[in-house]
């Protein structure tokens, strides 16, 4: 299905990769059937007529809404998990009673309580239960009191049938933990009724639970009279949904927050809050809640994409208002009419690129499309569907944005919009440890979804000084690790509450497995260890404003290959000099180590700097044979050179052959050192006395745009 | 540094052979907790020397907690304790000062505030 999507004018090269980045997280694709050839997939893309590639507006084939919708909201978790969003934790003390309380905030936040939903079912169950909701706000969460508002559902009305399907929900051992501890049955197992005997709620019941007991009382699986009525619960999925429930966002508390505030204490650990959102329309209330249970220990994380401004159904486009007109009324009905319902409320958006206009003109445009049927009421706050009319007109040359040829406007239905939350949070500004070459946030999360950072992955930076990748990383619920050369940025920092950890327990992230130094040049792995990480995603130094080292000694600068030995008294307290470290050789040690270490399919990510008088064709990017180059996004920096951030991805195994000549290669630049540092010298290049010659040359070859600039 | 970590290191001093596991002398260590993600252990258990594991699992006065073999990979599906346990030796102890020694040569590489130094010295490369 092709939708539109608008991009942020931002870091303009970057756009449509991130955004085949996300799909491929939120499963667009198919998934790789094992032992197929690892082959990178990528969207199709098109241009409105006669736009320029640097526009906002693109339109991109997505199989579903859904994904859209995902990409756009960047909000999601790993297909297969079931659409849970936003973070969970689960209050413990309460679980151990039949079904769950939540805690909720209070009324400071504006509240809104969903009325008692009961439902019918054919085979006579039933069961209510009631929430009380409150709608999202940007409040300081800490704040925000608790109120405790009981939500249970129990089968205290139920009669069991034979057939029906239900899950334990009985007492759980207090440490919390549901899988472990508990003989017998586990907290979550689903089953089947088999025999029912009475139909009060401490009658007993035989049921038959789909997975073997373990540790406990196996009776082959059967339990006959071994649950009460009361321990169980229905299990609503298979069941059609009838219970359409509004949307509702609660409120999070981050636990963090209490653990900050009960100082780490087992008691505030276990003040853990159930927050939850999820769609009208979407998933019934019971199947969420029952995924909630099981992914207690785990959080929900929030992938977000950074350059996306919204995902839209297009209704229709044209370049004048008649044919605009023309183009929704040919938009075949059963499309547009689910969205027009009386009963559904909705709002337009007027949206100018590039121009501002005044809100009575807003106001004539939403009038002006009085021919499409809309019978909602109207609602600006919490609409249940956006519409937006957004047109991008000639606005005149030069003023920083790209070229337009003529009028277009475009009308379309919101599937997803942006979120841009997450970036003052995590700013360079605000972060307690920084340095020189700290990744700046945005494109630290760029990076990150290049990468294809998720839980369960595990991403590595052998150039992690500050760790600001890692943390883009470890807020998309990544394990990290990290090397670096220079022991004081890694394990010293500038104190004990300013260092690498300290950026982590900042934004409350869990820390990197590992932190270490090392040398990418001479690394310390076990020979034999390789597929190891999923991803890797660095900055290497340039060798421009800081330059690389790598161990060798300070007889290597001056082209002496042998060392010196060190005496055997100095031993002990030895710190080893170190050699300058060109790009060339970093970025081959890059590709070796990443050639061996990343699994297959995984993908490194990384900044490789070019001088601009050179003409940049992908032939001048490193390669390797184990790698397919799959995104290069350009990024000026100043106006000698600019950095390409490169997505590459395995797709070819590590042989011996490849090892053998990594090994000659590895020689190679040691015996010519000195050779190495002149000609791979971008440092010169770059801070050489402008030649007002190559200058004026560069004007006149510079093909790239000029509202190109750092940020776009 | 965690014996995660551990497991994955080796001495490359130029001409040593032998420089796996590295034997683990821990003067301090602590107990870190990590969440807890069985996925992420499953991918990372083939990667795993076990008698590495178990070797530094032992200096580190914890005997009892993995078994001496390796189990079967399918533990990891069915045998919830086993991973439990698993997770804690791998990821929740946590060396913060002492050294990682070379079995072949001895050479000490230091670990302080939890962070292992493995530059090697200019004339071991």
């Amino acid at each position: 299905m092709w939708f539109l999507c608008v991009f942020f004018h931002r870091l303009l090269d970057y756009r449509r990769p991130e955004v085949e980045s996300l799909a491929e997280l939120f499963g667009a694709f198919e998934p790789m059937k094992d032992g197929s050839p690892v082959r990178p997939r990528s969207l199709e893309w098109n241009l409105p007529q006669n736009h320029h590639i640097d526009s906002p507006f693109h339109f991109v084939n997505l199989p579903s809404e859904d994904v859209a919708r995902n990409i756009a909201r960047r909000r999601g978790t790993q297909p297969g998990r079931g659409s849970c969003l936003g973070r969970f934790l689960i209050k413990e003390s309460y679980l151990g009673r039949i079904g769950w309380r939540t805690q909720i905030p209070s009324a400071e936040s504006k509240g809104k309580e969903i009325g008692r939903e009961e439902f019918d079912k054919d085979n006579e169950l039933q069961s209510h239960f009631q929430e009380s909701v409150a709608m999202e706000n940007d409040k300081d969460w800490s704040k925000i009191e608790a109120k405790v508002e009981s939500s249970t559902t129990s089968s205290k009305n139920c009669i069991f049938k034979e057939g029906d399907r239900v899950e334990y929900v009985g007492t759980m051992h207090s440490s919390g933990l549901p899988f472990t501890a508990q003989r017998g049955l586990y907290y979550g197992f689903g089953g089947k009724v088999i025999l029912t005997f009475e139909d009060n709620r401490s009658s007993k019941i035989g049921v038959r639970f789909d997975k073997q007991i373990v540790e406990g009382n196996d009776l082959g699986g059967i339990c006959e009279g071994f649950c009460t009525a009361d321990l169980l619960h229905l299990d609503c999925f298979g069941l059609d949904d009838s219970a359409r429930i509004a949307i509702n966002e609660l409120v999070e508390v981050v636990i963090e927050e209490a653990e900050k505030k009960g100082g780490g204490n087992s008691q505030a650990r276990k003040t853990r809050v159930l927050f939850y959102s999820f769609h009208r329309d979407d998933i019934p209330a019971e199947s969420v809640m029952h995924k909630f249970l099981l992914l207690r220990n785990s959080r929900c994380f929030l992938f977000t994409g950074m350059l996306v401004k919204g995902i839209y159904e297009l209704w229709g486009e044209g370049t004048t208002d008649d044919d605009l007109e023309k183009a929704i009324k040919g938009f075949p009905d059963e499309r547009k009419l689910p969205y027009l319902k009386p009963e559904s409320s909705f709002r337009i958006i007027v949206d100018n690129f590039g121009k501002v206009i005044s809100f009575q003109e807003q106001n004539e445009r939403i009038r002006g499309l009085s021919y499409i049927p809309f019978k909602g009421r109207v609602d600006l706050r919490n609409p249940d569907h956006k519409f937006w009319l957004m047109e991008i007109d000639d606005y005149g040359e030069n003023n920083g944005l790209p070229p337009v040829v003529e009028r277009r406007i475009f009308f379309g239905r919101e599937v997803g919009a942006a979120d841009r939350k997450l970036l003052p949070t995590y700013q360079l500004k605000s972060r307690k440890y920084i340095g020189p070459t700290a990744m700046d946030a945005e494109i630290a999360f760029l990076m990150a979804n290049q990468g294809l950072a998720r839980p369960g992955k595990l991403i590595y930076d052998p150039f992690v000084g500050t760790g600001s990748i890692l943390v883009a990383a470890a807020h998309f619920g990544a394990m990290t690790m990290g090397a670096d050369i220079d022991i004081r940025v890694v394990r010293d920092g500038r104190g004990p509450d300013c260092n690498v950890w300290s950026n982590f327990e900042q934004y409350g992230l869990p820390k990197p497995l590992s932190l270490m130094r090392s040398d990418n040049n001479l690394p310390p792995w076990r020979s034999g260890l390789k597929e190891v990480f999923d991803a890797i995603i660095c900055d290497p130094p340039y060798g421009v404003r800081a330059g690389g080292r790598k161990s060798g000694g300070r007889k290597l600068l001056k082209g002496t290959v042998d060392p010196y030995t060190v005496p055997e008294e100095k031993r002990f307290d030895h710190i080893p000099s170190t050699a300058a470290y060109s790009l060339a050789e970093c970025v081959n040690d890059l590709l070796e180590l990443a050639a061996r270490m990343l699994v297959m399919g995984g993908r490194l990510v990384f900044f490789f700097p070019v001088l601009r008088e050179d003409v940049v064709t992908v032939a001048q990017f490193p390669e390797h044979p184990c790698f397919t180059l799959i995104a290069s996004c350009e990024q000026i920096l100043s106006l000698r050179y600019s950095r390409y951030l490169l997505t590459m991805v395995k797709t070819g195994h590590y042989t011996e052959e490849i090892s053998e000549l990594a090994r000659k290669k590895h020689s190679d630049f040691r015996e010519n050192h000195l050779k190495w540092m002149e000609e791979g010298n971008l440092h010169s290049a770059v801070f050489s006395s402008s030649d007002s010659q190559t200058t004026k040359a560069l004007f006149d070859r510079d093909s790239k745009p000029k509202y190109r600039g750092k940020y776009v | 540094m965690r014996l995660l970590t551990h497991n994955m290191l080796a001495c490359n001093i130029k001409g040593v052979t032998n420089g796996y596991p590295l034997r683990l002398e821990a003067e301090k260590w602590v107990e870190k907790e990590v969440n807890f993600n069985a996925d992420f252990l499953r991918s990372v258990f083939p990667k795993i020397e076990w008698p590495a594991l178990v070797g530094a699992v032992r200096a580190l006065g914890c005997h009892d907690l993995l078994p001496q073999d390796a189990p079967n990979p399918s533990a990891l599906d069915s045998d919830d304790d086993f991973l439990r346990r698993f997770h804690r030796a791998l990821l929740q102890l946590h060396v913060e000062e002492g050294a990682l020694v070379c079995p072949e040569t001895g050479r000490r590489f230091p670990i302080s505030k939890g962070i292992p130094n493995m530059l090697l010295h200019e004339d071991e490369v």
